[in-house]
């Protein structure tokens, strides 16, 4: 044991000292010994040695690879004749693994970009590899479509990948495995992503002269005061209260307008397998607290204290970007969007989060999301799956700051913080793994850089990113939204997950079991469609327990025991 | 059949048009075969195990598909009724117009919303009933209370019919009107020397002349009842209205392409096309016996 480990310690060191000979070598030479280190280390392989993970992990192919890809394309522009798949970040990563990534689609938007995965599932034209979402995962799995990586990612996975997902405890691997085979690499999200904020428009509530909010009476306020009394002070009716989303709550990972705050406030968890008081496992959207959330939503809905239309918008950010609302629920990084087409279009607001409303006991109750949600896959018959797993290798280093080529990397901190073009955005995955903790880390790290007690010359690029533009939009508020989003995102929403305390309430459960695949459709079908409906009136608070009733005789008793035996397994 | 010599060139004509139907029309039927299979991409049609008509039967099994059924059936037949019944309307209010130049205006300005699309369209009618919209305004004018007319099963199916009409009974009427160039002017001559009203002049002459006309008309719309216009209702309808709005079609896109159920959405598709069918074949029957109209 320990000899294994001296000697990756060893390997480990010889690699970073080869790649540093080769940024400081810098030109067309670099890339030689490189290659020849890379042989080198083939031969010291086949002589015998024990394979070191970080060789493997890092070299470049002996032979130029190409792989294709569908690429989510981002907001930023490029300039110089950059392009989404020939700019600063991809001539990097190629020049450090040999891998050339090529765009066989591209999709701008969340939405966009699923649906062109499911065609591609659809038509079953993959690209080499690309980054599916757990129903899409959980399809190719089934369909037999994509490589089983098992063995590649033993072999090519770093050290610092390896040791990201050994801190999640095996979960992230363990959600992306099917009877024992791994089949996508999956994200690590980070923990602040999971709770659902009450933003408010902070402006509006001062004008009435209304208190921070803090209870679900306090939220009925400011709720009922924003739709009578003109907090816009145009003479009109036109505003609404509270926001909603057609899709009701998000139940993992919530965007704008879920109303998965005033659920957990009673205590309810839609959407989550959880351990009910006898310790039984249960699924979160059938029991009892559910339906006084239910109830309270219909109630507010018939009184219009939640925007009679909610329901009814083709993407959920249109009234908050019109300024109708002041009112709704999101994670922390809302300012980054919707909120900054919020400000644009009226620079007078000023948005604030709250973690609110609390239970009865005053304490602020938030479901987590899962660990993964997100996985880069392989395409079934991809003669170089290898190089999935390098270029995660080699953009994860990067986005950890570990990267050894200091030369280089100071290169595109230096692009980045020029052209605000965010070098992330042009990794070939849209997959980041990162230490939970790390929105509010920054937070603290930059407001103490603000108040003076550490010197932001110490910070990583991305924590000094956040505070120069913190310190340029303190000097010019709202000047330029580019430093706006970061600075109000961290300070805002970082700033209540750190000082807020919360329950935080864990899933015992996120895979999917047998049963699941063929009835879960039909079920979350069943569930969103009476949720819904009986927040707007269509049907009685007592359609619940017939949703009950139904759920579990459509595959929900079944899919329960299976959920329970596979927690039991663990 | 024989063909002239000269017609060649418009058989050439047709090819593009036989090529594409059989590219897009032709060819994708024999991929219907996965409504029997529990198909998977990743094998293939062959490589998927076949189970018959299991997915029919868990078709009618669940709750949805008769709605679904219905209402396809429901909007299309209220589509065809109005959209044979305004245009003919409107065309003989139009042809007793005098005014030349007026007649042609009316008729350049209502044919033209039939060019735009429904996801243009969609967004402006969202305005316009909405509670804030031109109609609830209106309502309020009169002291109704604004109504949320795209989140209620009550008023979506006639909010559907309506803007469809609106959409295409300008266009609609130009065969009408067509028809109604058609009728011999010596007919109206002889009836006013009779002393007939222009009413009657109407009831004798006008309505005989293009009752043929909406006949055929008639008879080939009920082709297409099967079809409510996916392009429309996708554009418009929300998770609010799916009971009295979702048809065959919407239904086909979200199971298959958002849910992924390629199988069971085949055939839902499959079962659509198997009645369009039979409604095509009943049509052109009727079509040849009421309007003399044959295409072989």
């Amino acid at each position: 044991m320990k000899a294994k480990l001296l000697l990756t310690a060893m390997a480990l060191s010889v690699a970073l000292t080869a790649c540093g000979t080769n940024s400081s070598n810098n030109g067309s030479t670099a890339s030689d010994p490189a290659a020849g280190n890379g042989k080198n280390n083939q031969t010291n392989n086949a002589s015998g040695n024990a394979a070191s993970g970080e060789d493997l992990a890092y070299e470049k192919t002996a032979e130029p690879v190409t792989i294709n890809i569908g690429f989510k394309v981002p907001d930023g522009k490029l300039t110089d004749g950059d392009t989404n798949d020939n700019n600063v970040a991809s001539r990097y990563f190629e020049s450090l693994t040999n891998i050339k990534v090529a765009h066989s689609w591209e999709a701008k938007g969340v939405d966009a970009f699923t649906q062109k995965v499911n065609l591609a599932i659809a038509s079953n034209d993959l690209p080499d590899a690309l980054v599916v979402d757990r129903n899409q995962l959980r399809k190719l799995i089934d369909n037999d479509m994509i490589e089983d990586l098992s063995d590649v990612y033993e072999k090519y996975g770093s050290k610092l990948v390896k040791d990201i997902y050994a801190s999640t405890n095996g979960m992230a691997l363990a959600d992306a495995t099917s009877d024992g085979k791994l089949y996508g690499l999956p994200n690590v999200a980070i923990d602040a992503d999971a709770p659902s904020l009450l933003w408010i428009r902070q402006d509006w509530l001062d004008k009435l002269k209304l208190p921070a909010p803090k209870t679900m009476d306090d939220l009925e306020k400011i709720a009922k005061a924003f739709v009578e009394q003109d907090p816009d002070g145009n003479g009109k009716a036109d505003t609404v209260g509270l926001e909603g989303d057609k899709a009701v709550v998000y139940g993992q990972k919530p965007n704008p307008n879920g109303f998965d705050s005033i659920f957990s406030s009673f205590h309810a968890f839609p959407k989550n397998w959880i351990k009910d008081a006898n310790g039984n496992i249960v699924y979160g959207s059938t029991t009892p607290e559910n339906k006084e959330a239910l109830a309270k939503l219909a109630d507010w809905y018939k009184r219009g204290l939640i925007d009679k239309q909610f329901a009814l918008y083709k993407e959920t950010q249109e009234p908050i970007v019109a300024n109708k609302t002041g009112l709704f629920f999101g994670p922390w990084w809302m300012p980054y969007w919707p909120l900054a087409d919020s400000v644009t279009n009226d620079t007078k607001a000023e948005w604030k989060a709250y973690a609110a409303p609390v239970d009865a006991s005053g304490k602020f109750v938030t479901h987590m999301a899962p660990v993964t949600d997100r996985y880069i896959v392989v395409r079934k018959g991809y003669e170089h799956p290898e190089a999935a797993v390098k270029l995660l290798n080699v953009f994860t280093r990067y986005e950890r700051r570990q990267d050894p080529n200091t030369e280089e990397v100071k290169k595109l901190d230096d692009y980045a913080a020029k052209t605000t073009v965010h070098i992330r955005d042009y990794y070939p995955f849209d997959l980041l793994l990162d230490y939970s903790d790390a929105v509010v880390k920054r937070y603290a790290d930059v407001q103490k850089a603000i108040k003076g007690e550490i010197d932001p010359k110490t910070f990583d690029p991305d924590t000094k990113l956040v505070y120069d533009f913190s310190v340029q939009e303190k000097e010019n508020p709202k000047k330029n939204m580019d430093a706006w989003k970061p600075a109000k995102a961290y300070e805002i929403g970082g700033g209540v997950l750190a000082n807020e305390q919360m329950d935080k309430v864990y899933s015992v459960f996120y895979g999917m079991t047998r049963t699941m695949e063929t009835k879960w459709t039909t079920l979350e079908k069943l569930e969103n469609e009476t949720f819904l409906k009986i927040i707007v009136g269509d049907q009685p608070i007592s359609a619940f327990d017939d949703f009950v009733a139904q759920w579990k005789k459509l595959g929900g008793d079944q899919i329960t025991k299976e959920v329970t035996e596979a927690v039991g397994d663990k | 059949m024989r063909m002239k010599k000269n017609a060649i060139h418009y058989n050439v004509m047709v090819l593009p048009g036989i090529i594409f139907l059989a590219l897009f029309s032709i060819v994708p039927i024999f991929y219907a075969i996965i409504a029997f299979e529990n198909f998977k991409p990743g094998r293939g049609i062959r490589g998927s195990e076949w189970i018959g008509l299991e997915n029919f039967t868990y078709l009618f099994q669940l709750p949805d598909s008769g709605q679904i059924f219905f209402n396809t059936i429901f909007l299309a037949v209220l589509k065809i009724i109005a959209n044979l019944i305004i245009p003919l309307v409107f065309a003989l209010l139009l042809n007793e117009v005098r005014q030349k130049f007026l007649r042609k205006s009316i008729q350049t300005i209502v044919y033209l919303p039939h060019f735009l699309s429904w996801v243009l369209l969609a967004t402006i009618f969202f305005d316009v009933f909405s509670l804030d919209g031109i109609v609830n305004k209106l309502f309020g004018v009169f002291g109704i209370d604004p109504i949320l007319f795209y989140a209620s099963n009550k008023w979506f199916p006639a909010i559907i019919v309506g803007t469809d009409v609106w959409k295409e009974f300008g266009f609609s009427a130009i065969i009408y009107l067509a028809a109604l160039t058609g009728i011999n002017p010596v007919l109206y001559e002889a009836a006013e020397m009779d002393g007939a009203s222009r009413f009657r002049q109407l009831w004798h002459v006008t309505l005989p002349g293009v009752r043929t006309t909406v006949v055929l008309l008639g008879t080939l719309a009920l082709g297409n009842v099967m079809n409510a216009n996916f392009d429309q209702i996708f554009n418009m309808y929300n998770p609010l209205v799916y009971q009295s709005a979702d048809i065959i079609d919407t239904y086909v896109y979200r199971a298959g392409l958002n849910d992924l159920q390629f199988s069971l959405a085949t055939a839902v598709g499959l079962l659509k096309s198997v009645i369009s069918f039979i409604l095509v074949v009943i049509s052109y029957f009727m079509a040849s016996k009421f309007a003399n109209y044959r295409i072989f």
